[in-house]
């Protein structure tokens, strides 16, 4: 899932105005690409974070009662 | 819609350099992401569960941050970002490297999971005969490690094939690159991006072949059926 969400920013190609096209779009008139581009980075990590502790939960639940050991 | 293929005969050594190329990002990025996520991997595995610490959390901020962004996001900002605060690196350097560190937080997460899946109670039988933590990891985690993440590793190694093309955008001249600029000389589509889809095939199947074969391979020398 979390790939298909950034595989999302490659649409931008084609000229759809998604998160990625945006902020391209902003950084060719602002000049800033750091500030722009890692305000898009957070909001990616911002979706993702939130699939991946999903995913985390759901696996600490169905796999209570299995046992777990460091090498 | 004809299928010219006489549009080949001045391209073909441009694209076979980008092929070229691209297999070479492919083989570098793969290489650097396999090394980061071997050694994160086992140091992850190594650490008791449940208890938190430095190691971990620094490790978990690296897998989340560069899986949880796209790398087109990751590239445009180290190479177009870069400057802007004193980091002026070549396409090569960033596009290398951003698919080693993209590929390595997978590659961590692919290893982390393949010692995870070994029982417990295999590690704690080893220990209570007496195994170094040196043997123990050598004869039982990693032929077992190896085996049960060698699908996924050559499912990754596919994904980081097909991302070497996002490196375009650097303007690195590799195959999609070449292919992007075949169509805008000769106003013709269909036939350079047919031909592109083939070559990221072949490299694809290729990769899937062998990987099977090493399962089979190392199944056998494990002496576990197929």
């Amino acid at each position: 899932m979390t790939a298909i969400l950034k595989a999302s920013s490659l649409v931008s190609v084609v000229g759809v105005a998604e998160l990625m096209r945006v902020s391209e779009n902003i950084v060719a008139r602002s000049q800033q690409p750091v500030e722009w581009y890692c305000l898009a980075g957070l909001l990616y990590l911002a979706m993702n974070l939130l699939i991946a502790g999903t995913g985390r939960r759901l696996e600490r639940g169905l796999g209570r009662g299995f046992a777990r050991v460091a090498l | 819609m004809s299928f010219d293929l006489s549009l080949f005969h001045d391209y073909w050594p441009q694209l076979l350099h980008g092929f070229e190329l691209t297999v070479l990002l492919w083989l570098a990025g793969s290489a650097l992401g396999l090394a980061i996520g071997f050694v994160l991997g086992l140091v992850l595995a190594s650490l008791p569960p449940g208890r938190p610490s430095i190691a971990r959390r620094v490790i978990t901020a690296y897998v989340e941050l560069f899986r949880g962004t796209p790398l087109l996001v990751q590239l445009f900002l180290a190479y177009a970002g870069g400057p802007h605060v004193g980091i002026v690196l070549g396409a090569l350097t960033v596009g290398i490297t951003g698919l080693g560190l993209y590929g390595g937080a997978y590659f961590t997460e692919i290893f982390r999971g393949g010692i995870s899946s070994i029982p417990a109670g295999q590690i704690e039988a080893a220990r209570s005969l007496g195994y170094s933590r040196v043997q123990l990891v050598r004869a039982i985690v990693l032929p077992q490690m190896l085996l049960l993440s060698l699908p996924q590793i050559a499912n990754m190694l596919i994904v980081v094939l097909k991302d070497t093309a996002v490196l375009s955008i650097l303007t690195i001249p590799e195959l999609t690159f070449e292919v992007t600029g075949m169509t805008l000389e000769t106003f013709a589509f269909i036939e350079p991006f047919v031909a592109l889809a083939v070559g990221y095939w072949l490299l694809v199947e290729l990769t899937a072949i062998t990987g099977r074969a090493a399962e089979r391979a190392l199944r056998g020398r494990l002496g576990l059926l197929a």
